[in-house]
């Protein structure tokens, strides 16, 4: 398969992941019996797509990025790779944890209790917040090789 | 009807919440300080990448084995009732945890890398 089309698989999983995390907090906002299963469900999908993301990522990170990085510390902009790979490569570690831990979270009782739907809110908080995150560092990555390319 | 894993507490937060909430805390901040020396230790990182070809598999594997064994050992407390520790409590633990893990990990390659 083209590297590019794994490369864009990831990114279609996390942005999957990032929206399911944000549909969870709005629902358990409004949780009520009838939209539980909705809930948990979406915890699930979000937790297997960030799954489906992480491995299409590690997979992409061990046998292609290796070229791109060298183009990012040859070109205007090393800290693409320095400071925003480095540290997104490390924080999506926590990510998939917390994605994991987010539809054991839901298995609580939602609808009546104040304590379980705040483990929730936070949760699925963190979850859009950290894949935001890393997305906005995959786009600062991205634009290092490309500046890198346009001095060449 | 809501079926909450694993004796749900009184609060409506299940043993496995709190276990995994605990877990997840502790997983993170251990990534993050196997950052700091895998970085500032050659011999740990060849020790990384010779274990599974790659010092990022190892270290994932790493973290992803820490939350499930402190999860599932916390979980067993307290002849299988686990933790007992109040939503507010949790919600405090998780998110220090992220916040904690996220800074060491972020401050490191900004700051001192």
């Amino acid at each position: 398969m083209n590297n590019n089309v794994i490369l864009m698989l990831h990114v279609l999983f996390g942005v999957l992941c990032m929206i399911g995390s944000l549909w969870v907090f709005v629902d358990t906002m409004n949780v009520s019996e009838g939209n539980l299963a909705r809930i948990r469900g979406v915890s699930l999908i979000v937790a297997v797509a960030m799954w489906i993301a992480y491995f299409i990522a590690g997979y992409w990170y061990i046998v292609f990025y290796a070229p791109d990085k060298a183009i990012i510390l040859k070109g205007p902009w090393p800290f693409a790779h320095n400071i925003f790979m480095e540290t997104k490569e490390h924080l999506v570690m926590m990510l998939l944890l917390l994605a994991t831990y987010l539809p054991i979270a839901a298995k609580g009782r939602l609808a009546s209790s104040l304590a379980a739907r705040s483990v929730v809110l936070w949760t699925s908080g963190l979850v859009f917040g950290l894949a935001l995150v890393a997305d906005s560092f995959g786009a600062i990555i991205a634009m290092g090789v490309k500046v890198a390319l346009l001095v060449k | 009807m809501e079926n909450a894993i694993k004796n749900p507490g009184e609060d409506g937060v299940s043993n496995f919440t709190v276990s995994f909430g605990i877990s997840l805390a502790v997983a993170s901040v251990a990534s993050a300080l196997l950052v700091v020396a895998k970085e500032r230790d050659r011999a740990l990182m060849a020790s990384m990448k010779s274990a599974t070809g790659h010092h990022w598999s190892t270290h994932s594997l790493f973290a992803l084995a820490l939350f499930l064994v402190v999860g599932f050992a916390l979980s067993r407390l307290n002849g299988g009732q686990g933790v007992r520790m109040t939503a507010g409590a949790l919600v405090k633990t998780v998110v220090g945890g992220i916040v904690v893990g996220s800074l060491i990990i972020g401050g490191y390659y900004l700051l001192l890398d």
